[in-house]
């Protein structure tokens, strides 16, 4: 090993040498290692090789998250197989030491027939509803999940109705002390949904791993608000507040309105959908200048993060807006994009065995209350995908 | 597709190591380097996947990246070895070819080699986008004034980030057409 050490050692230094970023224990170093003379031949023939064009280009040619989830599916299943590899070997080896009738037998069964299953207690994927956590200005947290109708009591007094419907802010306590601004943060998992009305009467629907940051009382000549991952507003209307919702990279300002901003991280765009009113975006190009887009009823603004460029489409805002009434609407969505959305709504993970089964397109329109694997088939019908299901994991194959 | 397990080790520079972080480094590098012994180049991956998967029981184990990345590099050789031998009993290497392969000195000339080779890669790729992309049509041959038309922008942007490119990185790339004229003289 220590030899194999050195010449990852040795590589480091020609491969710096080359960009010319030695320092100079490093020149140091790269001298010691020429002045033995059997690395002569070696340091020669690499100082040629590494800058070599052609094969420099040859490391873009690997798909590396691929197989990342390549590996991290063999870990997880290696175990298993090998355990039904050695009952195989038992049964076969008993097949041979037995009179012919009896082996021709557990021939048919172990051969023609499915082995069966190691038993497990199977791991159910059940569709998504309502669960959220509310995290209080003072760090209390409070389990949406549980149905029941309460009060929840603010630091300042003010009070949170909760019922079955969800977390409503209008009722205020008329005895409240405005001091300092109250926020409460309200965070959805995977497989989790929620309905909230701010003290505004701004209604608010947040889908899976979603997240919300907002004021207990709205203070000031502004609204504001900071989201992640998929939220629809019905903003309620005030001229004199404007109500402004941050994500991360883009600013929506909002004069009274209903829209969709979905911005997971694992996406490449930041979706706007307005479905009525108007909204402006801002944002910063890469340059560094300030942008913004006002968008119209029917307008979609993309913001790809990567280019911070926004892309305006007309849109029907059904198809971006549909989950908030329990449905998924698939509109040529590829397989990839739609798998995204099973991977947060379902809580599982999905691996493509066969990558270019990323890019199949399906239109479908479905309640998400249903079975996953309702779903799955629905798509298995219409093209040549196979889902294959293994506890929490999705498999998706080229049939 | 959601990255869920890892496991991260403290290494002996007190910095933080996470095996998906040093897959993402390695992964190419081990593939390319598998490619120098096998005759079939489409095996490589899968060797080096199982390479990757018997590491990760050991991760653990370690406290120094080029340990690992030792560990790695014999473990790859070692699995192509096993290969090349049961191949050559189907008579896909010549008994010669395979002595060359499983010496000593050709293994860590390959590391030299590609590990050298994966550093400068990895340089290239961590260049801005647009800096990255006009260095990458470069390297395949395309003129400034074919980027410019390629990418829709002035040749002279080209020119300008080209220089950037090489500043920031200052390699001198050995193009293969270079190396063609000088050995015929021309």
């Amino acid at each position: 090993m220590e030899e194999i050490k050195k010449h990852i050692i040795l590589a480091e230094l020609l491969a710096k040498e080359v960009a010319d970023k030695l320092s100079d224990d490093e020149k140091e170093e790269l001298n010691l290692f020429l002045s033995d003379e059997s690395l002569t031949q070696v340091i020669a023939s690499a100082r040629k090789s590494i800058i070599d064009q052609a094969r420099l280009n040859r490391y873009k040619d690997f798909d590396v998250e691929a197989a990342r989830q390549k590996i991290e599916w063999k870990i997880k299943f290696r175990k298993k197989n090998r355990k039904i590899r050695l009952m195989n070997f038992i049964r076969y080896a008993a097949v041979i030491s037995l009179p012919i009738a009896l082996a021709s037998w557990l021939i048919y069964t172990t051969v023609f027939v499915n082995a069966p299953q190691i038993a497990q207690a199977p791991i159910e994927i059940k569709p998504g509803g309502s669960k959220a956590m509310l995290y209080l200005s003072d760090g209390r947290s409070v389990d949406l999940e549980r149905k029941n109708e309460s009060q929840i009591k603010e630091a300042d007094g003010s009070l949170i109705l909760k019922d079955s419907t969800g977390l409503n802010y209008t009722i205020q306590a008329a005895e409240i002390v405005e001091e300092k601004i109250q926020e409460n943060v309200v965070v959805t998992p995977a497989g989790g949904e929620y309905q909230l009305t701010l003290s505004d009467g701004t209604k608010v629907w947040m889908n899976a791993l979603s997240e919300i940051r907002y004021p207990v009382k709205f203070t000031g000549d502004t609204r504001q608000v900071a989201i992640k991952g998929e939220v629809l507003f019905d903003v309620a209307k005030n001229k004199e507040k404007p109500f402004y919702v941050n994500v991360g990279d883009v600013e929506i300002k909002v004069l009274g309105t209903q829209f969709n901003v979905m911005a997971y991280p694992d996406e490449e765009n930041i979706e706007t959908t307005l479905v009525e009113g108007s909204v402006r975006l801002m944002g910063k190009n890469l340059d560094g200048n300030r942008t913004q887009v006002d968008l119209k009823p029917g307008h979609k603004a993309d913001f790809n993060r990567m280019s911070k460029s926004v892309e305006v489409n007309t849109v029907d805002t059904d198809i971006y807006t549909a989950w908030k009434d329990g449905k998924f609407v698939f509109e040529s969505d590829n397989l990839e994009g739609i798998m995204r959305k099973m991977e947060r709504w379902y809580n599982v993970k999905v691996f493509f065995e066969n990558q270019e089964m990323k890019n199949h397109r399906f239109s479908a329109r479905l309640s998400r209350y249903g079975n996953i694997e309702d779903i799955l088939y629905k798509m298995e019908q219409t093209t040549h995908v196979k889902f294959i299901i293994k506890d929490d994991y999705v498999i998706v194959r080229r049939r | 597709m959601s990255p869920n397990s890892d496991k991260t080790i403290l290494l002996d520079t007190q910095e933080t190591l996470s095996y998906n972080a040093l897959f993402n480094e390695m992964y190419a590098g081990l593939c390319l380097f598998a490619e120098r012994f096998l005759l079939v180049s489409a095996d490589g991956e899968d060797l080096v996947q199982e390479v990757f998967v018997k590491l990760w029981d050991k991760f653990e184990d370690f406290d120094a990246l080029n340990a690992i990345k030792a560990y790695l590099y014999q473990s790859t050789r070692n699995a192509c070895l096993n290969q090349i031998r049961h191949e050559k009993v189907k008579r896909k290497y010549e008994a010669e070819q395979v002595r060359q392969l499983e010496s000593e000195s050709f293994f860590l000339q390959q590391v030299v080699e590609e590990e050298g080779q994966r550093l400068i890669a990895q340089s290239i790729s961590e260049l801005p986008p647009q800096c990255r992309k006009i260095l990458e049509l470069s390297m395949h041959g395309l003129k400034n004034s074919e980027i410019a038309d390629d990418l829709g922008i002035s040749v002279n942007s080209v020119k300008t980030q080209k220089a950037i490119a090489y500043k920031t990185l200052r390699i001198k790339l050995q193009n293969v057409f270079d190396i063609v004229m000088l050995i015929s003289g021309l």
